[in-house]
């Protein structure tokens, strides 16, 4: 036989859109307490919050679904704004009495705000912050993202993947795709035999007659 | 089709929940095999579908029914089978022997469920799957169905119907609305029983209700097989224990004919029954005694259709455990 | 009922219809064709498999006007062997429909009218005409990319949509994921506001066989959840697929900055003789493509190895890039010019291949890892 890497067909980098409603935001308990005190924003000892978690974990959409049920304002990637800026939006949340939830990737002091009455106003509003994903939202998101591009995943194969995956959102979506590709060069169902060769990080072949019978 | 009876606390929850506009995506129908639960999910289904066409459709109708009376075309579609925006999945006949189906719902069967969603409905928003029953899915089928009820397309219902909801993945309980249906009173029962057997005897009739014990669907199975006949042969059994074998025989010859296979079925089914009404008279070792019969009795009920058993072996054996519960048997 | 028609009428007719029907059918009534014939001299029939519903209209000497349904594949049969040039008449009583042609009788049971399932086709909110030409390009420059795998039945149709950009076009796209084929044509008035929809394969194949007899112009009216083509002599309605179609626009490369361009029908031969000896799961062939020539290669562990070199014009880097051969004589069947540009950018990048910048037309391609 030839020691020659295999020939495979590559995929074309298809991107799915996400669809977004309430139903889209899995809690777990790396979110539920943010998730709570959101549902009890008119507790909030002021206007504003200030929700933080790491990219991709669904705080954007969280603040989208916030602002859209209470009629609020949304300020995201706060780093990024001008301070000024937010501290009147701050002000004017007061004012409307209508809610301000800011989102950022730390809370102060490592986010490093400069104008003092923004500091001094952002620490005093209430800090909500999505944790690192557990197991239950990886298993679940892995799910309902490949559910919805029409792959289902066994339990199988969820039980296989969870404990061995890095611990953190990029890592889960990046392997979403993973998955995805594979099973579209395949251009058939996952199989727990591609997901570990996927994860030892060996190429998959392409469509196999015998591969195809062993879906479940 | 008719009224549904015995049901009006099933159909009010339904209706209500149809008629407010909050109508959950799965029910899990609950309840004894024979009670009505099909009945009311092929009712509900029609319900749901003939409205979604024509929202009128439900102003002549009864609060307390599901019954569309009249010519309406959603009714004469479900009957022919063609449909198109609903799935029914049972098990298979097989296709060696056409009276005899498959032991479960397979996973194909299952997967015919994404087909249909695979595309748009065809006569109205509406889409149903009824599930007849849930229990009879093989484990890789039921694995598949919970993708599918975790996020149906919208305006898709199910119904799932479960005679054992005890023994159901909790994964397929926690997605469903619970909807019970309990067992009928005998007067009722009787009522149902002669709707559907109007030519049918006192004599039988008595003995149907029986043999319902509040699931008129149940009874019906052994209309017109002489069951008179029948449990009065189980009852020479069990008073004289039948000593010489003789009883025994006879039994297992006349069972094991090839026309006599919904007798042997029927057979199957009330010999463990009889045991088990014995047992309530019973104490202490004989009691204990019972029971042992009871459930070897019963495992070889249900092999014997699983496995093709031998009937006039079979029909013997079971004999035997009733001739067991004899007073005069040592 | 009771109808005469003339044979080749109805023969013709009838083939559209029954092609719809499934051959293998455990609902009785959806193997039958629906026949209603009307007073003013119109005889509809109608078949279904419950996605896609086709009826055809023909004139006929319509004596007691009615419907019915009997086996579309029997019927069919039966004309099909009746002689040329007879007259046929159809009467319907009593769950018969009696068939009289010359000296023969054959009586066929029916079933049902209120049995048949009809999708009303009246009611669909966007209404457009496309030429038949636009039509025809649409489906024969995209249909051989749609894809087979029903895990992602959204792929499995062709996606028609408008862009809300307001520069008046519309598209059409099919992807297995591996390749994928994109029609423009100009957006016809009425469709500005359409939904996007996915029609599916088995409505687009059976469109196509129809459209070679039709007129100049066909109506098409649409919903999210329904399509309806109108083609004079038959309404073809189908259900759509319910799903999302990727985002393909982003896979369209754009910055593709080494051109190739060939001869497609050279290339085509080219790559044709040289997979012969690939192996048959992977019928990869490599192209390496240098300034002025490009050489074609296989080689199999199996079989051994094929090289042959087509000229092309070329002027960039050095570059080896694989294909899957089936793929790429599908797409260089397509084009119609004597010259296809190749876009290339490197060996694992989407290489897009079309006639030229104005045709409407585009084909990606993903290589194969050689």
């Amino acid at each position: 036989m030839t020691s020659s890497p295999p020939v495979t067909q590559m995929a074309l980098p298809l991107i799915w859109p996400e669809p977004e409603n309430d139903g889209d935001f899995i809690v777990s308990d790396a979110n539920n307490i943010a998730v709570e005190q959101l549902r009890l924003w008119q507790k909030w000892p002021v206007k504003s919050a200030l929700l933080t978690g790491m990219r991709k974990s669904g705080r954007s959409l969280l603040g989208r679904l916030f602002v859209a049920r209470t009629g609020g304002e949304l300020i995201d990637n706060a780093e990024r704004r001008s301070e000024e800026f937010i501290f009147h939006a701050w002000n004017r949340a007061e004012r409307l009495k209508r809610p301000l939830l800011v989102i950022a990737d730390q809370p102060p002091p490592l986010w490093k705000i400069k104008l003092p009455d923004l500091r001094s106003r952002m620490i005093a509003s209430p800090h909500l912050a999505i944790k690192a994903p557990d197991t239950p939202l990886i298993a679940a998101l892995i799910e309902r993202r490949l559910g919805r591009r029409g792959l289902p995943v066994s339990t199988e194969i969820l039980e296989w993947v969870t404990p061995r995956i890095e611990h953190n959102y990029i890592a889960v979506l990046d392997w979403i795709d993973k998955l995805d590709q594979a099973a579209l060069k395949r251009r058939g169902p996952l199989t727990l035999n591609m997901v570990r060769a996927i994860m030892a990080g060996e190429e998959i072949p392409e469509e196999d007659k015998r591969g195809r019978k062993n879906i479940f | 089709m008719s009224k549904l009876l015995g049901h009006d606390t099933a159909i009010k929850i339904f209706r209500h929940a149809e008629e407010s506009g909050r109508l959950h995506h799965a029910w899990l129908l609950t309840g004894a095999k024979g009670v009505g639960k099909r009945f009311f999910a092929d009712q509900a289904a029609a319900w749901l579908l003939a409205n979604a066409v024509n929202p009128d459709v439900k102003k002549n109708v009864e609060p307390l029914s599901l019954d569309i009376t009249g010519h309406n075309p959603t009714l004469s579609l479900i009957k022919a089978g063609s449909h198109p925006d609903l799935l029914r999945l049972e098990r298979l006949f097989r296709d060696s022997k056409e009276q005899e189906r498959a032991r479960n719902i397979t996973v194909d069967q299952v997967r015919s469920i994404q087909k249909l969603f695979s595309t748009t409905p065809a006569l109205s928003f509406r889409r149903v799957v009824i599930i007849d029953s849930i229990d009879d899915l093989e484990r890789s089928a039921a694995n598949a169905l919970l993708k599918n009820l975790e996020e149906p397309p919208a305006g898709t219902i199910f119904f799932l119907i479960s005679h054992a909801a005890g023994r159901l993945l909790p994964t397929i309980r926690s997605r469903c609305h619970l909807l019970p249906f309990h067992l009928l009173e005998d007067n009722l029962v009787e009522h149902i029983l002669k709707h559907n057997l109007p030519d049918i005897s006192d004599e039988e009739c008595a003995s149907l209700v029986k043999i319902s014990q509040g699931s008129p669907g149940y009874g019906l199975k052994f209309a017109g097989l002489d069951m008179a006949e029948l449990d009065n042969a189980i009852e020479n059994l069990v008073k004289t224990g039948d000593r010489d074998f003789l009883l025994r025989s006879k039994l297992a010859q006349s069972l094991s004919l090839k026309s006599a296979q919904s007798r042997y079925e029927a057979f199957l089914e009330r010999a463990p029954t009889r045991i088990a009404a014995e047992a309530h008279h019973l104490r202490g070792e004989k009691l204990a005694q019972a029971i042992h019969l009871w459930e070897k009795a019963r495992q070889l009920g249900n092999e014997a259709v699983s496995f093709s058993l031998d009937p006039q072996a079979t029909v013997f054996t079971l004999a035997g455990f009733l001739a067991r519960l004899a007073p005069t048997h040592k | 009922m009771k109808a005469t028609i003339e044979r080749a009428t109805l023969l013709k007719s009838l083939s559209h219809v029954q092609s719809v029907v499934e051959r293998r059918n455990t609902i009785p009534i959806l193997s039958n064709v629906l026949i209603e014939a009307a007073s003013n001299g119109c005889v509809k029939l109608m078949a279904t498999d419950l996605d896609l519903q086709v009826v055809e209209t023909l004139s006929a000497e319509v004596d007691t006007p009615g419907e019915t349904t009997v086996s579309a594949h029997m019927l069919f049969e039966i004309v099909r062997k009746l002689p040329d040039g007879s007259q046929i008449q159809l009467s319907a009583a009593d769950g018969k429909m009696l068939i009289v042609a010359g000296r023969s009788r054959f009586s066929l049971s029916t079933l049902p009218r209120d049995d048949f399932p009809v999708i009303n086709e009246s009611e669909l909110p966007t209404h457009f005409a496309l030429p038949t030409e636009s039509l025809k390009q649409i489906i024969d420059k995209t249909r051989f990319a749609i894809s087979v795998d029903e895990t992602r039945y959204y792929l499995n149709g062709i996606f028609l949509h408008v862009l809300k950009n307001g520069e008046g076009v519309m598209k059409a796209a099919a992807t297995d994921g591996h390749r994928l084929a994109c029609v423009t044509v100009s957006c016809p008035a009425g469709a500005e506001d359409m939904p996007d929809v996915i029609i599916p394969r088995k409505c687009v194949v059976e469109l196509r066989k129809l459209l070679d007899e039709c007129e100049e112009e066909i109506k098409i009216s649409l919903s999210a959840s329904k399509i309806c083509f109108d083609l004079g002599h038959a309404i073809l309605t189908s259900k759509l697929i319910d799903g999302t179609f990727p985002d393909y626009t982003r896979v369209i490369p754009t910055a593709n900055d080494k051109l190739l361009k060939v001869n497609p029908k050279a290339l085509m031969q080219g790559v044709d003789r040289v997979a012969t000896i690939a192996s048959e799961k992977t019928r990869a062939v490599k192209m390496t493509i240098e300034p002025g020539k490009i050489s074609l290669s296989v080689t199999s562990p199996e079989n051994g190895m094929a090289t042959e070199e087509v000229p092309g014009e070329y002027d960039a880097d050095h570059l080896d890039i694989g294909f899957n051969a089936r793929y790429l004589l599908d797409i260089l069947g397509q084009i119609e010019n004597d010259v296809a540009e190749i876009h290339l950018a490197e060996s694992a990048a989407p290489t897009l291949i079309r006639d030229s910048d104005q045709s409407a037309a585009l084909y990606v391609l993903m290589p194969m890892r050689v």
